[in-house]
């Protein structure tokens, strides 16, 4: 009996214990198959964030925009860096090239589709609450738009980054390459009426409150959107206005925007500037550093525009340079010309200007720039020289171009947490002295576009290659010098990126269409010079 | 009496001897059937410990007391035999072989000991002897050639490298080909490794497997088949590994104390064939033109006044000046002869050891038994800085409780300390930044890669204001940048792993009344881990730079599983009997882990905490992971007179990684066998045959949490926000299903000195698993799907056999064989094929397509006439860039083992030689060393002694060919020239081709090589030239896997000091290839536990190892 007994409890303990670790109902099952890291509510607001926080890593100076995808390809091609010439130099290599287009597509384009779901979901009646953030976050999406445009010429866009709004139907998601004439038309009529919209815009006094605080780029300023709206369309019309099918339409908006300022504000001074900036303690940034310093050097001078520089008596120069350390003070940037043997006995040597240690090396505060007032002046000088002729105030432009160029350099500068003394602002007769050197004075030049190219180099510069890239094949300048590589095929800087190996084969239908134009020496479509 | 050593003091209490008067028996056992001799024979004096063993001689010698009254023989396979002793001193005795003693209890699933005549699927059985012959340190790379069908790849870098088990072929297209490994039941944690490309972790990983002590395993089951491991529903497609552990009823009778001990030395083994003749730079036409060299490659540079040459150091390539010995100026500084270093590869590595101690005590008794070990291993690998040990402890107890309650209890403790794990080779094998020179001493890197200060070396252009040791930075613009760096991040950073596992296990037995018992079972795995890493700052603070860190993370994963079964046994009439099992078992895993470390470099020099952070917002990182899997599961099995058998299993099984909506599934199985050698009247030759046959369904689930569509939530400067992850779930997936089916033989023959066995198989795959790969303009990474159906086919054959066998000679071979086919039978629609792997940037992939077996690699082909010669352009491979074209596949065809067992007396020679057959392989390691002018094989054509034609360039830049000293216009004669083997076009004045001609145009050595096995092949790039079918190799070999010679002392010797038994052995692991294909690396130093990266030599593996050593056995 006492044996029963025991065996019995001995079959209900064991038993109780199984139990237990199995008699999961399948409510539990249920309760444990989402990741618990993750959310299944979202709100259009914080999608609308999502946005704004989406590709960042090519907004800032990151360590690996810069040290794999940019500096060795954007950096080279426009000379806004010197480097020792190599073997097969000029190639494109695809995974960097694969980066930077992930990066755009499962980055802002992704969140931006979904951002626009959400939007759309939303009752009719909500809609015009959030229209401030629909065009905030269609801004934003279209200037990183246009930087793919300009890189790739056409890239799969109207149909792009569908598959979550289809439900994962993946044959009916994959999209077609559009022409870069489309996404500019789109992206230009679609800022035009925000422009317009601009104008009367309203918003309560609650939904003003969710929009300053969800608005990470420009604290909920409307104005600020409204002058970056504004030029990020100066930017475009003037990409486009050697296009022949673009005339009109260059010519009348342009001219729109710059004789109705009350109308199109734009971006005209260092203080509506659109920056990511750093928050000192909290989201400093080490990307230039790391990409400079950590795997050797490749914070070196380029020779043609330290040339420049020094000729002329920029201001900038040792803002944006420092001589190298046995240069006794003489700033000499890498010639790209040498041979590599003769580049690495000046390096030995440490002749060699650097870019500047506090204003970028070291600077822990170096903003990511998406629109900044010396741009937009450099266009406006552009347009009222090219499309209204008006030399006048094309001048104006020009010079208030550089000047706040000028500003904007020792602004930051002044902002770095690096310990070295940091500069002082040059006073105005500095700058106007600059303004009358032979190399930048305007009254009197003859080649004014060559002006304007090399002053848009000099301030986008490694900040923005892209942009820069894109100015240099546009306007033919600054007049760059490289050395042929007779060794491969591709000799020279391509003028156009090749598509990512993955996009070929996964989306062949598609890019069947496109594959001709997939060749680094063919250019973008407003490169008609 | 005093004969006990001192090492037996330690152990005194367990062997004692009487002082009571004795007599010595002597004798010799034999088989009553065919009157040889039988070693191994228990002899014991009835009710005591006092015995012995017979030797290989069948011959034992027996001390005991003088009133002993009887003695009695035991051996496994034969009648246990009594003798009374009287007054004999002489008994020899013949033992008759049992009625059962062809039957061998097999552990199947759930842990239910089966007779292997009941199956009717194949199981693989390996036992603890052979797991432990050569004394390899976890059991998966000792089954290496050992079980039919079973193919092990052990990742190299020592005893913490993972090893990977793959059954019956590639059963998944996910990667996933981990058979699910169960310990005394319970499943264990295992896991996949090192599947990372080479931009993520760096370090070769184990896996859960490799914790598991071969000394404490006392077999290994291998359930292949669907039907064998249906049980295991979801879990089980991959296979199932069975681990029965060793316990105290496993040992004869009484206490038994084991020692043994092993040591091995590690050496690096299948180092490349380097070419020793040519020293750095590039063709002559970069040499010339960019580095401003003369035409041999030399540079000339002036020190102090005195000129000295030195080489092109910034090339990657091999083709510079030829070693003569001059002075040179090295590029560390020092006037150096221009000699190659021939031994700079091997230099980079260290002799490496093992070591191995193990202690075990078992006692056994009729109301019970237990069994304790301990056992420590101690391992420093072949790459510097790399140290492993690991303290591993094991209780197992089993005891009655009253007359129908057993408990068995089992405890494994393991502890071990792990830092630096060896370190992936990328950044010198594949990776020009990383090639360095035959003119390299390793000792200048070795020298270089850090400052007097402890400092990170400094680049010869290095600004003077950003060292402290400025005299000390590089002399020269080098090329293995990337090695200096390496060997900083190997010797310098200090990873320090802190890993205690335990693995307890408590199952209950009640016999509840005659046939119906019920078994219960509480189990759990549970990981607890602690990384710590200290990467000291790189460069001096003071300076303004931000470097180093300190970071720690722990983990901790439990698995916690328990089952309840009801067993029930009856014979219903004397023929026909049922054998039922009914039960539930679930399971629970969950995963925990934390991380903190610095951000942005450590603010004091070294400094080893967190508030050394520069940044006052260290990272940190967290998370939870969650899974649940239940299922009630049941057997029903009939046997008629014990000689046919049918069996129905099924389990009903639900999974939390599954959308709520459909996680649930059935998995069935049916199989039967006849034994024919009863059933039937063979002839008396046949000892045994079997048929078999059976059919199951298993399956694979998605990972953990795959599935799931959500959003991402963030915090970006304190604002919320939302995002969408970029892959993109599946909330409709289901889990892979594998049906199987297989038939199979098994005989013996002439008393069993011969047997075989055969099986046949076909599976279908059905719902392969993927996280298909999509172009990211869809707006996502990659989506969840079930994209396909496979199949698997193929045989196994296993053949055993003792040709011969004498009193003092023994010869047993073994040899095993498993052939699989494997095809994908349908895409999904919307897919045509998969691309599993994109190598250099489309330039060759690896790819399945329906009607072919998976991973089909593809690559551009080069162009051929219509006569099927290759064509040449201007002297070099012209390549068809129009479309890529199957080159290769890298499925295995076959894989075996051939064993040998040798015993000549107290002397037996062991050997295993494994192979694997087909299979193709892309080894960008030769791709990128052969483009590089590295290896022995970019010889030809060089010069005059390799066949270079001679030619000098005219006016025109034409090589034009030439027997003179000179060109006409006294041009330079060069003997680098190749002529290609093929054809030019002929091309009519509209460049249209009209026709072929034999191909006469000279191409230089240097151009040929670095154009044709350059990175990548793109027509629009310079790499259009470039051949990847030239770097694809059959990955066929036949390796002597292992080798091991020992010596059991004789028993009249080692009786006198108290052992029972002591063996010697000398053992080698890893020794040789008889055949191998794959030039210049060892055949299976591949990464990763994909198959996927079973056929892709990325050249970031480190080179493998060959073992020696010893081992001692003893037993007391």
């Amino acid at each position: 009996m006492i044996m029963k007994n025991t065996i019995s409890k001995i079959i209900l303990a064991v038993s109780m214990v199984a139990l237990i670790t199995t008699s999961c109902s399948k409510d539990k099952l249920a309760e444990i198959y989402p990741d618990p890291s993750k959310t299944s509510s979202a709100s259009v607001e914080r999608f609308f964030t999502g946005v704004l926080t989406a590709s960042l890593d090519y907004v800032r100076m990151e360590y690996w925009r810069l040290f794999v995808v940019e500096q060795p390809s954007l950096g080279h091609y426009t000379q806004v860096m010197g480097w020792t010439n190599g073997e097969k130099q000029y190639e494109i290599a695809i995974g960097p090239v694969s980066d930077r287009w992930n990066a755009y597509y499962t980055g802002v384009m992704l969140q931006y589709r979904e951002f626009m779901r959400l939007y759309n979901e939303l009752p009719e009646n909500e809609k015009p609450d959030y229209d401030i953030m629909r065009m905030a976050a269609s801004i934003y999406f279209y200037d990183h738009s246009q930087q793919m445009v300009d890189i790739w010429g056409k890239i799969p866009w109207s149909e792009a980054g569908m598959l979550r709004t289809n439900n994962g139907d993946l044959v009916a998601s994959k999209p077609k390459y559009d022409d870069g004439e489309i996404i500019y038309t789109a992206m230009l009529d679609d800022l035009k009426n925000m422009a317009e919209s601009f104008k009367t815009l309203t918003i309560s006094e609650g939904y003003q409150k969710i929009f300053t605080t969800q608005d990470v780029f420009l604290n909920g300023d409307i104005q600020k959107w409204r002058k970056y709206c504004n030029s990020l369309r100066l930017r475009m019309l003037m990409r486009v206005s050697g296009v022949s099918s673009f005339q009109s339409r260059v010519q009348t908006e342009v001219a729109a925007i710059l004789n109705n300022p009350g109308d199109y504000p734009l971006i005209e001074t260092n203080d509506d500037n659109v920056l990511r900036q750093s928050v000192a303690g909290t989201y400093e940034s080490s990307g230039l550093q790391s990409a400079f310093e950590t795997w050797g050097v490749y914070d070196i001078a380029p020779y043609t525009m330290v040339e420049h520089m020094k000729t002329n008596g920029d201001p900038r120069l040792q803002c944006i340079f420092e001589p190298g350390a046995n240069a006794n003070g003489e700033y000499i940037g890498l010639d790209p010309m040498l041979n590599a043997t003769a580049q690495g006995d000046q390096l030995t040597a440490g002749i060699v200007a650097r870019y500047n240690g506090v204003t970028f090396t070291r600077s822990k505060m170096y903003p990511g720039w998406l629109c900044t007032a010396a741009e937009i002046n450099f266009h406006k000088a552009e347009a009222y020289l090219k499309i209204l002729n008006n030399d006048g105030a094309a001048k104006t432009a020009y010079e208030a171009g550089v000047k706040n160029s000028i500003l904007f350099y020792y602004w930051i500068n002044q902002q770095s947490l690096e310990g070295s003394p940091t500069l002082e602002t040059p006073s105005d007769g500095v700058i106007n002295a600059y303004l009358q050197s032979a190399g930048v004075k305007w009254d009197g030049t003859a080649n004014k576009i060559k002006l304007i190219g090399e002053q848009e180099w000099i301030h986008t510069g490694i900040s923005q290659m892209g942009h820069t890239w894109a100015e240099i094949r546009r306007l033919g300048y600054p007049e760059l010098n490289f050395v042929v590589d007779n060794q491969s095929t591709q000799s020279l800087p391509p003028v156009k990126w090749v598509y990512p190996s993955a996009e070929k084969n996964l989306n062949g239908d598609n890019y069947a269409a496109v594959s001709d134009y997939d060749d680094p020496n063919k250019k973008v479509f407003w490169d008609v010079n | 009496m005093k004969k006990v050593t001192l090492l037996l003091a330690l152990f005194a209490f367990c062997s004692w001897q009487t002082v009571m008067a004795q007599k010595t028996i002597n004798g010799v056992v034999t088989d009553a059937k065919d009157g040889l001799t039988i070693p191994g024979v228990n002899v014991v004096v009835k009710g005591t410990t006092t015995g012995t063993t017979t030797g290989l001689d069948g011959g034992y010698s027996l001390k005991v007391p003088a009133n002993a009254p009887t003695l009695v023989f035991s051996f496994v396979g034969y009648e246990t035999q009594e003798v009374a002793i009287g007054t004999q001193t002489l008994i020899n005795i013949s033992l008759n072989p049992t009625a059962e003693q062809l039957q061998e209890v097999v552990v199947t699933a759930l842990g239910i000991k089966r007779d292997q005549r009941a199956l009717g699927y194949a199981v693989s059985s390996v036992s603890a002897k052979e797991i432990t012959k050569v004394g390899t340190s976890n059991f998966g790379s000792a089954l290496y050639g050992k079980a039919t069908n079973v193919r092990i790849s052990a990742a190299p870098g020592g005893a913490t490298s993972a090893v990977n088990i793959n059954i019956r072929g590639t059963n998944s297209i996910t990667g996933s080909s981990t058979p699910l490994i169960i310990v005394d039941g319970v499943p264990i944690r295992n896991g996949e490794n090192n599947n990372q490309s080479y931009w993520d972790d760096q370090r070769i990983r184990g896996n859960g497997l490799i914790d598991i002590n071969p000394e404490d395993i006392e077999n290994v089951s291998i359930l292949k088949g669907a039907a064998a491991s249906a049980l295991y529903g979801s879990e089980a497609a991959n296979g199932v590994v069975l681990i029965t552990t060793k316990t105290g009823k496993s040992g004869k009778k009484g206490l038994t104390v084991d020692v043994n001990a092993s040591y091995f030395m590690e050496k690096v083994a299948y180092l490349p064939d380097y070419q020793n003749d040519y020293g750095p730079g590039y063709d002559r036409g970069t040499n010339m033109g960019s580095f401003g060299s003369d035409d041999q490659g030399w540079l000339k540079v002036n020190e102090n006044g005195t000129e000295y040459y030195r080489p092109i150091y910034r090339s990657y390539a091999q083709f510079g000046p030829k070693f003569d010995g001059r002075d040179v100026m090295g590029w560390n500084g020092e006037v150096v002869p221009y000699t190659a270093k021939e031994n700079n590869m091997a230099d980079l590595y260290q002799t490496g050891f093992g070591s191995m101690i193990n202690f075990a005590v078992s006692q056994n008794s009729d109301n019970g038994s237990y069994r304790f070990a301990f056992t420590r291993n101690d391992d420093q690998g072949i790459q510097r800085s790399n140290k492993h040990h690991r303290n591993s402890f094991v209780f197992n107890s089993n005891f009655k409780v009253g007359k129908r309650v057993s408990m068995d209890m089992s405890a494994n403790y393991i502890n071990q300390y792990t830092k630096n794990r060896a370190y992936r080779m990328w950044a010198i094998g594949a990776n020009y930044g990383g090639f360095f020179s035959r003119f390299d001493d390793m000792q200048w890197y070795l020298d270089a890669y850090k400052t007097s200060l402890d400092y990170k070396w400094d680049r010869y252009d290095v600004d003077p204001t950003k060292t402290l040791t400025y005299d000390e930075r590089l002399k020269y613009h080098i090329r293995a940048y990337d090695l200096l760096d390496m060997l900083w991040n190997m010797n310098e950073n200090s990873q320090e792993e802190f890993n205690n596992r335990l693995l307890a296990n408590l199952t209950t037995t009640v016999d509840i009344f005659k046939g119906l018992k019920f078994r219960g079972r509480i189990a759990t795995d549970y990981t607890s881990d602690y990384q710590e890493s200290r990467n000291p700052n790189e460069r001096p603070i003071s300076l303004g730079f931000n470097s180093g860190s300190f970071g720690q993370a722990h983990s901790l994963y439990t698995i916690a599983y328990g089952d309840a079964l009801l067993m029930y046994n009856k014979d219903i009439t004397s023929d026909f009997a049922i054998n039922a099992n009914l039960g539930v078992t679930g399971r629970k895993e969950w995963n925990t882990w934390t991380n903190r470390s610095t951000r942005d470099g450590l603010s004091v020099r070294n400094w080893w905490s967190l508030n050394a952070s520069n940044n006052e917002n260290p990272y940190s990182g967290s998370g939870y992971r969650e899974l649940i899997r239940y299922a009630y599961l049941g057997t029903l099995q009939f046997s008629y007179k014990n000689w046919a058998f049918v069996e129905v299993t099924g389990r009903q099984e639900a999974s939390s990684t599954l959308h709520p909506k459909s996680n649930s599934f059935f998995y069935p199985s049916f199989s039967g066998s006849v034994i024919l050698s009863d059933a039937l009247q063979l002839p008396k030759e046949i000892n045994y045959a079997k048929v078999r046959a059976s059919y199951g369904i298993v399956g694979n689930p998605p990972e953990m949490y795959k599935a799931n569509n959500a959003y991402n939530l963030g915090s970006f400067l304190g604002t919320i926000y939302n995002s969408v992850p970029a892959a993109y779930g599946n909330d409709m997936i289901k889990p892979e299903e594998k049906h199987e089916f297989e038939v199979g033989l098994e005989t013996r023959f002439f008393n069993s000195r011969l047997g075989f066995e055969f099986s046949f198989y076909n599976a279908i795959l059905n719902g392969q698993i993927l996280e298909l790969q999509v172009p990211t303009s869809v707006g996502a990474s990659s989506m969840l799907a079930n994209v396909g159906k496979l199949k698997n086919q193929g045989f196994e054959f296993a053949f055993w056999g003792t040709p011969v066998k004498k009193t003092d000679f023994q010869w047993d071979a073994r040899f095993n064989f498993g052939f699989n086919r494997n095809e994908v039978l349908e895409l999904m629609p919307g897919v045509d094929r998969l691309e599993h792997y994109d190598i250099d940037a489309g330039a060759a992939k690896i790819v399945s397509e329906p009607g072919k077996p998976m991973g089909d690699i593809i690559c551009f082909m080069p162009m051929k006439d219509p006569d099927g010669n290759l064509i040449i352009e201007n002297g070099e491979y012209k390549v068809d860039f129009s479309e890529m074209k199957t080159a290769g596949n890298v499925q295995p065809k076959a894989v075996g083992g051939l064993g040998n067992t040798l015993s000549y007396k107290g002397f037996v020679l062991d050997f295993l030689i494994d192979f694997r057959w087909g299979g193709e392989i892309m080894s960008l390691y030769n791709r990128y060393a052969e483009g590089a002018g590295m290896f022995k094989s970019t010889l030809p054509g060089r010069d005059a002694d390799n066949g270079g034609v001679a030619y000098y360039v005219d006016g025109d830049g034409n090589k034009v060919a030439s027997s003179a000293s000179a060109g006409p216009n006294g041009e330079t004669i060069y003997h680098d020239g190749i002529i290609l083997d093929g054809v030019k076009e002929i091309k009519d004045e509209n460049g249209t081709v009209t026709g072929y001609a034999k191909n006469d145009v000279i191409v230089d050595a240097a151009t040929y090589y670095l154009d044709a096995f350059t990175w990548g092949a793109n027509p629009s790039w310079g790499s259009g030239m470039s051949r990847y079918d030239l770097s694809i190799y059959d990955n066929s070999y036949i390796k002597f896997r292992e080798l091991s010679f020992g010596y059991n002392l004789p028993k009249s010797l080692i009786s006198k000091i108290g052992l029972s038994n002591l063996q010697v052995s000398l053992v080698g692991r890893n020794l040789f290839y008889l055949y191998k294909n794959l030039p210049n690396m060892d055949s299976e130093v591949l990464l990763g536990s994909n198959w996927i990266n079973q056929g892709i030599d990325t050249g970031t593996s480190t080179a493998s190892s060959r073992s020696l050593g010893i081992t001692f056995r003893a037993s007391f």
